[in-house]
């Protein structure tokens, strides 16, 4: 017998009815605040995408072979086309709220992670002020909560939690290396975030909402691509091995494609939703 | 809420549950020899499982088990995204190069054959040290390799090189230390934050400080 590969999906209408359900409500909601649905392409040229791959997805990259002289790739994301998108053809059309749903292709770092991993997101590129970001976390834990997560746990950290580190530290942090950094990072509230004024803000607006009692600010929370500039957050829901979505503000991503514009988005993780019978 | 501990079966395992039981952390020492896979202790706050200690990164990192305790060793070779919490101390070895004392290999060398269950580590080792080594991948009885012409030299934990000295192997060089390590998934620990930082608080203070290389073997 043959079957289709691991790490790739193929869908009976039972498994696509079940994703169908999930992407059509979030479409729906995202629509509902305003996104507007966009598409990339799912072969790309890594000379053209090159300027936002850091070389963490640099070294998840899946290569096509072909008789030509560029090389070629699967869409390792969708945040690094859709800021090409915006320099090269949207610069005049600025703030722009989009949204995509479609899965990228990264090879996996365990034997249990999949090569194509489903997404749904949403990139608010333009708004520079600091309201777009409980803005985006809100539309983030608003959708999830339509599609049946109410248990959600949620860690908002900042790219500034990594400042009083050595590279080294910066490093051990960044892989959850909590021996060799000496210390235990902290999930707190106020007292955590108040250092860092827009944190301080955030965490006010999150705490006169309905998800105060769902977020923590935890220090071991920071971005692992270099472009994040602001705050990050995840979210972890029982039952998920790993998060079900992530996010936060890069406003250093659209400069590197030639246009200096900040931007904020998540992406919603789908493949264990999906999985889950 | 009960924590979930993946513990690797063997000597850590041994060293652990002493810890644990003065940390008011008790468990059947009858239910603990038997085949039970997983057991809970008195409190039911903890629920242990004993699994092989390459198992012990999978456990944790699918989420199976909230947290594990396993060598630093396993985790150097088999790189998984999990959280490494605390230094527990127990178990202190380092993996070694060791060759046939009836052999004069006085270095390593351009294409020398090394026998392993490291090949990862001693691999990386070979590299930075600018030597091209050939990794045989053995799953036990590594000692045997060289003085069955397998291989020219090992890469081989010891905790007091005694193994090694009753083979007719000597150390040539260090490749690194390990000791046990408290380690977790990422998600559970959100999920699991108080209950997980207080069974570091309880097992912390309980582990020996991770010995200084002067003080190894």
């Amino acid at each position: 017998m043959s079957f289709s590969p691991v790490g790739v999906y193929e869908w009976t209408p039972q498994e696509a009815q079940r994703h169908h359900l999930i992407t059509q409500t979030l479409s729906q909601g995202f629509e509902d605040h305003g996104f507007h649905a966009v598409r990339n392409p799912v072969i790309d040229e890594l000379h053209s995408l090159s300027p936002g791959l850091d070389d963490s997805l640099r070294s998840s990259l899946i290569y096509i072979h072909h008789q030509g002289h560029t090389p070629r790739i699967l869409r390792p994301d969708h945040t690094t086309p859709i800021a090409r998108m915006v320099a090269t053809r949207l610069r005049d059309q600025l703030p722009l709220k989009l949204y995509y749903m479609a899965p990228i292709f990264r090879h996996p770092s365990n034997d249990w992670d999949a090569i194509e991993q489903f997404q749904a997101g949403c990139e608010w590129i333009g708004p520079d002020d600091r309201a777009a970001d409980w803005d985006i976390l809100h539309l983030c834990l608003s959708q999830l909560h339509r599609i049946g997560l109410t248990q959600l746990a949620v860690d908002i950290g900042h790219v500034d939690f990594l400042s009083p580190y050595s590279d080294q530290d910066k490093q051990a942090l960044l892989q959850g290396d909590y021996v060799s950094l000496g210390t235990l990072p902290q999930r707190g509230g106020m007292a955590l975030a108040a250092p860092i004024p827009e944190l301080g803000a955030l965490l006010t607006q999150v705490q006169a909402s309905k998800w105060a009692p769902n977020v923590s600010i935890f220090t071991g929370l920071v971005p692992t691509l270099s472009y994040y500039t602001g705050f990050v957050f995840s979210v972890m829901a029982p039952g998920f091995r790993s998060p079900i979505a992530t996010g936060g503000r890069y406003d250093g991503l659209m400069s590197r494609f030639g246009l200096a514009c900040p931007a904020v988005g998540f992406a919603i993780h789908l493949n264990e939703m999906i999985e889950q019978p | 809420m009960t924590v979930t501990i993946a513990v690797a079966k063997g000597y850590l395992l041994d060293q652990t549950i002493p810890i644990m039981a003065r940390a008011h952390i008790q468990f059947d020492t009858t239910e603990l020899s038997s085949r039970r896979l997983f057991i809970e202790d008195q409190s039911g706050h903890y629920r242990l499982l004993q699994v092989r200690p390459w198992d012990v990164p999978v456990y944790v990192a699918m989420g199976a088990a909230d947290v594990g305790i396993v060598g630093h060793d396993v985790l150097l070779e088999h790189e998984v995204s999990v959280l490494r919490l605390l230094n527990m101390g127990l178990g202190a070895c380092r993996l070694v190069i060791a060759s046939p004392m009836n052999r004069a290999i006085p270095r390593l060398f351009h294409g020398i054959k090394i026998a392993t269950k490291y090949p990862q580590a001693t691999a990386h080792y070979c590299r930075e040290q600018g030597i091209k080594a050939q990794l045989i991948k053995l799953y036990g009885a590594i000692e045997l390799a060289p003085l069955t012409g397998l291989s020219d030299v090992i890469s081989d934990l010891t905790a007091t090189g005694n193994t090694l000295a009753e083979n007719g192997l000597s150390i040539m060089e260090t490749i690194y230390h390990s000791t046990a390590f408290l380690i977790a998934n990422p998600t559970q620990f959100r999920l699991k934050d108080a209950a997980i930082r207080t069974l570091i608080g309880l097992l912390a203070p309980l582990c020996p400080p991770p010995p200084s290389p002067h003080d190894l073997p």
